[in-house]
């Protein structure tokens, strides 16, 4: 029986847009992590306007939830400039944390600010001696290297004092974070300033090679570690955290929604039982992926870890939409985002615990004329169903 | 002019006697990424350079695991001190212990962040009397250079930039080639761009990748108080020497007797951040002032329908502006409005889904302002 003492950890999860946020919060996760206009990783995502920050803190605040901004980044000079005011702006908005990378960032804002930071796995820190010499500049919270495994997570939690976070979920890093500038010198986009075109994922021949590997030698299989769990909470890990800002509504509501309940039932009984474990993974196997691994959680990663293949994991389901509006006893509006077809198979991701499944006998708009099936952005009306809630994520078997 | 220099062996060393060199960088394979020296070999090679009077510097340039951390530190107290004159690090953590519980000034490498002056300066003034030595990073171009290096100057502190040599892109701690102890040295060609010829090595600290070109700036330094740093690691020694007679010479044929082609990286200019905005359609993306919302769907000769995702109310009568994915703007004043049971109502808000009748060159994700 595990020792009954430890906090459950918080669980972050990804906001690459507002609806993402309001998605991942409404599932069950506890913070969420996003990008403003500058300073990220993701160049490419949405990331948040001002207005958008302001309405997410809000939205995450009523829920007693955090929000933590990345402004994680290696800054050139330039990068500076509206730094300060941006800070400034973030707390009076009241973001609870800022994740930072660059020495130069993390000792402006310790200086001009007192929103909580956190240090980025882009600044690989990967032993308790790189926490204190962090921890002297100011920073709270280490989001470790992803080399680092849970055993090593608390002892560097022990040796610093410090709050200890981990990534548990999703695509990986083949490189020391911070460390890979593949993109920079290939592609002409900074990596490290949110421009990675994934180079590691590339096809590659290998020549002169005696050991005869595969092309996509330096792609990594995604994290997976939920099966970790006890050892998470044991290990008084603070924060386990899933990646994963570029992708869509379903991944931000199937991530948080599992985790969440694997967390909630961790915490009543004390253990993930067999049954219960095959249950969430089964529902991590819905969206699409890579192969999964555990990373370097239990032990170093090596050869195992290499994604030798193209393709993604064929996934059981995909999304169908976002319920966007429901009309008690009537009927609710799913906004589509793929091709169905009459005599589908729906599963309805209820916001607490459960998933409603529902056969589309006929698919209507709004005019209540009955279509041949559905296509990217359209409005579909379907007759009520009790337990449905406005903005649940809709998928469709098969 | 000074240098410092990269040695793996004897030929190396016989090499550069002549040479201004500031330093020699040595390594011992348990704690450099390059190394392919046993403590014994080390000894030998620092010994050897000791006796031609060179200042001799331990390259401790892997970046260490928690669980390693104090073999890695045991082995690194095991080695004789004499056998060095400096220490160089990369891992902020060994940088810190070496700080709080040996004597003396390292050498810090700070070639993959540090991209600013901020970062400099907050590290220099809490770490002053520590650092003998930053190694700069080969992404920044010629003003930050001089003008980092003019600031470590009057702070003491020496600084030194790759001139020749391998770039490296990529270091992992898994072994992507073989699970053998034994090092690994293959070519990688890209079979989805132009790129042939990229060096991956494999030894027992993981996987590094090579940039397809060297860099060398050598001409570009040449005025530069900073030293200059050659490493052939990897590479055959002969153009170390090569290089070296190069140096004297004004003429550039020892640039076609290279195995690689050569870069000046982004000594001239790093705009490895110009092309973000064309990662995405900034048609699409929402600007905060007068923003209303997004259109979901617009039927053709039924209706459009719009998501309140502002901070605005919208009335009957109001004048609104459509800017569609490709950038064409619509102009439109509400005439009737409707809720989702197609009911007229007179005003929507926040969070609420409006329909209009249906307009022309409107699509999905067009973006909705108040005009």
């Amino acid at each position: 029986m595990a020792n009954t003492d430890h906090k459950i950890p918080e669980l972050l999860a990804p906001a690459g847009s507002l609806e993402k946020l309001k998605i991942a919060l409404s599932y069950g996760a506890d913070a969420v992590y996003l990008g403003g206009q500058k300073y990220g990783l993701r160049a490419a995502a949405d990331n948040f306007t001002n207005d958008e920050l302001t309405e997410g803190v809000e939205f995450a605040h009523k829920r007693d939830k955090q929000v933590y901004v990345v402004l994680n980044s290696f800054f050139f000079d330039s990068d500076f400039e509206n730094l300060l005011e941006f800070v400034s702006f973030l707390e009076s908005i009241k973001v609870d944390a800022l994740i930072v990378s660059d020495l130069g960032v993390v000792d402006i804002i310790a200086n001009n600010s007192h929103i909580p930071i956190h240090l980025s796995t882009q600044a690989s820190c990967l032993n308790a001696e790189s926490g204190k010499f962090w921890k002297d500049y100011g920073v709270k919270r280490l989001i470790l290297g992803r080399e680092v495994s849970i055993k090593e997570a608390s002892r560097i939690k022990k040796a610093t004092g410090l709050e200890v976070e981990l990534f548990i979920h999703g695509s990986m890093c083949m490189s020391y974070s911070g460390n890979c500038t593949i993109s920079n010198f290939t592609q002409g986009r900074d990596s490290n300033r949110g421009g990675c075109s994934h180079s590691c994922r590339f096809d590659y021949e290998l020549v002169d090679s005696k050991v005869n590997k595969s092309a996509f030698f330096m792609s990594s299989k995604d994290l997976n570690g939920l099966s970790l769990l006890d050892e998470f909470v044991q290990s008084e890990i603070d924060s386990i955290k899933v990646e994963g800002r570029m992708k869509g509504p379903l991944y931000a509501a199937s991530i948080s929604k599992t985790y969440k309940e694997a967390l909630t039932y961790y915490s009543q009984e004390k253990k993930l039982d067999n049954e219960k474990l095959r249950y969430f993974e089964q529902e991590l196997n819905k969206f699409t992926h890579r192969s999964y691994f555990s990373g370097s959680l239990e032990s170093p990663a090596g050869l195992e870890s290499v994604f030798d293949e193209r393709d993604h994991k064929k996934n059981q389901t995909k999304v169908f939409g976002t319920v966007i509006d429901v009309i008690e006893d009537k009927f609710f509006i799913i906004d589509s985002l793929t091709k169905v077809l009459p005599g589908s198979i729906i599963e309805i991701l209820k916001f607490n615990e459960g998933i409603i499944t529902h056969q589309l006998n006929s698919l209507r708009d709004l005019n209540d004329l009955e279509l041949s099936s559905t296509r990217p952005n359209q409005l579909i009306k379907v007759p009520y169903i009790s337990g449905v809630a406005k903005n649940n994520i809709v998928r469709v078997l098969g | 002019m000074s240098f410092s220099v990269v040695i793996h062996n004897e030929s190396d060393l016989e090499n550069i006697l002549g040479e201004k060199i500031s330093e020699i960088l040595l390594g011992v394979k348990e704690l450099s990424r390059n190394s392919k020296l046993d403590l014994e070999s080390f000894y030998s090679l620092s010994h050897q350079a000791k006796s031609h009077d060179f200042k001799r510097v331990l390259v401790f340039d892997i970046l260490v695991s928690e669980s390693n951390f104090e073999e890695v530190i045991n082995f690194f107290h095991s080695i004789d001190m004499r056998s060095y004159d400096l220490v160089r690090v990369q891992d902020l953590g060994v940088f810190n212990y070496l700080v709080n519980n040996t004597e003396g000034r390292f050498q810090l490498i700070l070639e993959t962040s540090f991209h600013n002056k901020h970062s400099i300066v907050a590290l220099v003034q809490r770490y002053r009397n520590f650092i003998d030595k930053i190694i700069l990073s080969y992404e920044l171009t010629k003003n930050q250079i001089i003008e980092y290096s003019e600031y470590l100057k009057k702070m003491h502190i020496r600084s030194e930039l790759l001139c020749f040599g391998s770039i490296l892109l990529f270091y992992s701690p898994r072994k992507l080639l073989s699970a053998q102890e034994v090092e690994q040295y293959v070519m990688a060609n890209s079979k989805e761009s132009p790129h042939k010829g990229y060096e991956i090595v494999e030894n027992q600290h993981g996987t590094f990748m090579y940039h397809l070109k060297d860099l060398l700036i050598f001409n570009e330094l040449k005025d530069l108080d900073i030293d200059k740093r050659v490493d052939l690691s990897h590479r055959n020694r002969n153009e170390m020497k090569k290089f070296f007679e190069y140096t004297h010479t004004t003429s550039n044929d020892f640039l076609n007797l290279l195995p690689k082609k050569t870069t000046r990286g982004y000594f001239a200019v790093n705009k490895t951040d110009v092309l973000f905005p064309k990662l995405k359609n900034k048609r699409i993306s929402r600007v905060d002032d007068s923003y209303i919302g997004r259109v979901l769907e617009n039927k053709k000769g039924h209706y459009l329908a719009v998501k309140i995702e502002g901070l605005k109310k919208i009335k009957v009568g109001e004048n609104l502006k459509f800017i569609n994915p490709e950038g064409k703007i619509i102009n439109h004043t509400i005439q009737q409005m409707f809720d989702l049971s197609l009911k007229n109502i007179n005003q929507a808000e926040k969070n609420d889904i409006f329909l209009l009748d249906s307009l022309k060159k409107i699509t999905p994700q067009t973006k909705v302002y108040l005009n």
